[in-house]
């Protein structure tokens, strides 16, 4: 019986470990894709230094879970708008389960890849991150080390009068 | 590799923030200097400012943050001179246009005579003495023209009026009444207090009958007033609020609530024929609170539907039905995807909301009934000709009905319809009415 074969692309991380993803699962790498095509028949893999093995994984299974899903019409007026969708349940906890350092490297990588559905919802889960919080709050979240001096800091609340309750 | 917030490159950063209100935006610029000149870059600004409305700054000088935080007022040095400038919306017709700044003062030193001027920009003539006080409250500023006869135009109120108007509307020519007259009186004031008051405007969502948002309504001697359409799907009840307030209705008090918990079902024949209307019982608003709200007709409670008739201005009524068709045309030709055409969704909502509240089904029942018989000959008729039409229609129909059902059944000698009698029954009526809707 005929076996389709299906097409695969390889990526090379910052551990130096080589993934091999189909190419359907690649084809949600936004821009990134025609060279993915051209590099189809090649051997060698393309190295991606600034994501780890980790965020890759991720990645995959992120875009294994949205394969069915399809990628929005790429035109202008699209990327400039935001989809006001809610981030679903799945998408929340997967993107929360490893804490905030591997959310702030899967948004990198997601950008690097230009994968804009990870993308959007990763930013999403971020903002409901800061959503309602004061300034000291938020530095506690995101562990932000307060750097204006007292001067600055007065600057700062004087200008955001208008958003004081 | 990354590990905190503050690593992630700007643009990333800033792809964060196009998910955050305006106030979160503000209140994270207070963490730390990296995210301060990140949330104060202008592109930050520039969405959120295309989100109400589309503007360019360029040609300004100004910036987006400030247009967005400052509101439609905001104050620049100009020439060693401090130029407060406000902002008045686009013209109705054209809500693509760009705001249009208005000079309104200015403070500066008068080196000659050593001390501070404060100049009233307003009016056709040349700048003028003004005052500055400032309220208790240390948001809120008056200023005050000390020479209210330099804004008096050199042709008189009545070219004023059509001028301002023409301005307003676009070269919209509405002929000059009365009630124009009250609306310049209004507008001319000579204090002027400013405020910064943000609004909110709910999502759209397909549960509400009329989409929330933002209306307007030509409110006779008050002129073109602002609305808040904004529900409580929770407490089941809608609420429309002022923007623009008067002396009879203050900024942001509620205008019209509206009780969704208890719609009325009415057929269309109920609709079509006002006598039905008028025998519709308690009984028949059905006592449940899972009807879906999408299937609601409306009872909108005007407070401002006034008692008296006012006179029926049919070329506004059409005005608004050509804008409403030619907007309509409009929408089929743009792009997909453009987010402008939710933006005139928006608008044609509006207008029809406008035309609804034209509505003056109420007035012309006790109008006729109540004053056509004593209006003099010579007085100009207030109701167009299809409304009369439809009142005196109203009149017979009510008549015959009167006489049916009670008139018959008396002696010969008392079956004459006295018509100070019928009016009486109908002000019960309607009294009845009023108080059953509240």
């Amino acid at each position: 019986m005929y076996k389709k074969i299906v097409p695969q692309i390889k990526l090379e991380t910052y551990e130096k470990e080589v993934f091999e993803i189909d190419l359907d699962i690649a084809k949600k790498f936004g821009k990134l894709v025609p060279v993915l095509q051209e590099l189809l028949n090649d051997d060698k893999p393309l190295t991606i230094k600034t994501i780890n093995s980790g965020t890759l994984k991720k990645i995959i299974t992120w875009c294994t879970y949205h394969k069915g899903r399809s990628p929005p019409p790429e035109d202008d007026d699209n990327r400039m708008k935001h989809s006001t969708e809610e981030v679903s349940s799945w998408d929340d906890k997967f993107l929360q389960e490893d804490g905030q350092a591997a959310l702030f490297d899967l948004i990198s990588a997601a950008h690097t890849l230009d994968i804009d559905g990870l993308l959007d919802v990763a930013c999403k889960v971020v903002a409901t991150m800061i959503k309602g919080k004061a300034p000291e709050e938020i530095r506690k979240v995101f562990n932000i080390k307060n750097d204006f001096t007292q001067q600055e800091e007065d600057q700062v609340r004087k200008e955001n009068d208008w958003c004081e309750d | 590799m990354t590990v905190l917030l503050t690593n992630l490159p700007p643009e990333l950063i800033i792809r964060i923030l196009e998910d955050l209100p305006s106030r979160d935006i503000g209140l994270l610029s207070g963490t730390c200097t990296q995210l301060r000149s990140i949330c104060r870059t202008d592109i930050v600004w520039q969405k959120l400012c295309q989100k109400i409305c589309d503007i360019e700054v360029e040609e300004w000088d100004t910036t987006y943050y400030n247009i967005y935080t400052k509101g439609q007022f905001h104050t620049l040095v100009d020439n060693g001179r401090l130029l407060a400038t406000e902002y008045k919306p686009p013209y109705v017709s054209d809500i693509h246009g760009p705001l249009r700044p208005k000079k309104v003062f200015s403070i500066s030193i008068n080196k000659s005579k050593n001390r501070t001027e404060i100049l009233c920009l307003h009016g056709y003539g040349e700048a003028h003495p003004g005052s500055i006080e400032f309220e208790t409250e240390e948001s809120d500023i008056v200023f005050k023209c000390c020479q209210m006869s330099s804004h008096a135009h050199p042709k008189g109120s009545s070219v004023e009026l059509s001028t301002l108007i023409k301005e307003e509307t676009n070269n919209h020519t509405i002929p000059f009444t009365i009630d124009d007259q009250k609306r310049l009186e209004c507008y001319m004031k000579n204090v002027q207090k400013y405020r910064l008051t943000r609004i909110e405007v709910q999502k759209p969502d397909p549960v509400y009958p009329i989409q929330p948002g933002l209306f307007q309504a030509h409110y006779s001697a008050h002129g073109i007033e602002m609305f808040l359409l904004k529900y409580d799907m929770s407490k089941k009840e809608a609420e429309v609020i002022k923007i623009t307030g008067d002396l009879m209705c203050l900024q942001g008090e509620t205008s019209i609530y509206i009780n969704l918990r208890k719609p009325m079902q009415l057929t269309k024949d109920q609709q079509l024929d006002v006598n039905s209307l008028l025998l519709l019982e308690e009984d028949d608003i059905p006592d449940s609170d899972d009807v879906q709200p999408r299937n609601q007709p409306f009872a909108w409670l005007n407070e401002k539907f006034s008692p008296d008739l006012l006179e029926c201005k049919v070329e506004l009524v059409e005005c608004m039905i050509d804008q409403i068709t030619e907007m309509e045309e409009n929408i089929k030709e743009p792009r997909k995807g453009d987010f402008k055409i939710s933006i005139h969704r928006m608008e044609i909502d509006r207008i029809r909301y406008v035309l609804s509240s034209y509505l003056r089904l109420k007035n012309i029942q006790s109008y006729i009934l109540e004053q056509d018989k004593q209006r003099k000959e010579e007085e100009p008729c207030k109701l167009s000709q299809e409304e009369f039409t439809f009142a005196k229609e109203y009149a017979e129909t009510l008549e015959e009905h009167l006489r049916n059902v009670a008139l018959r059944h008396m002696p010969p000698n008392l079956q004459t319809l006295d018509p100070k009698q019928t009016g009486i029954i109908n002000i019960d009526c309607l009294t009845l009415k009023y108080c059953k809707t509240l």
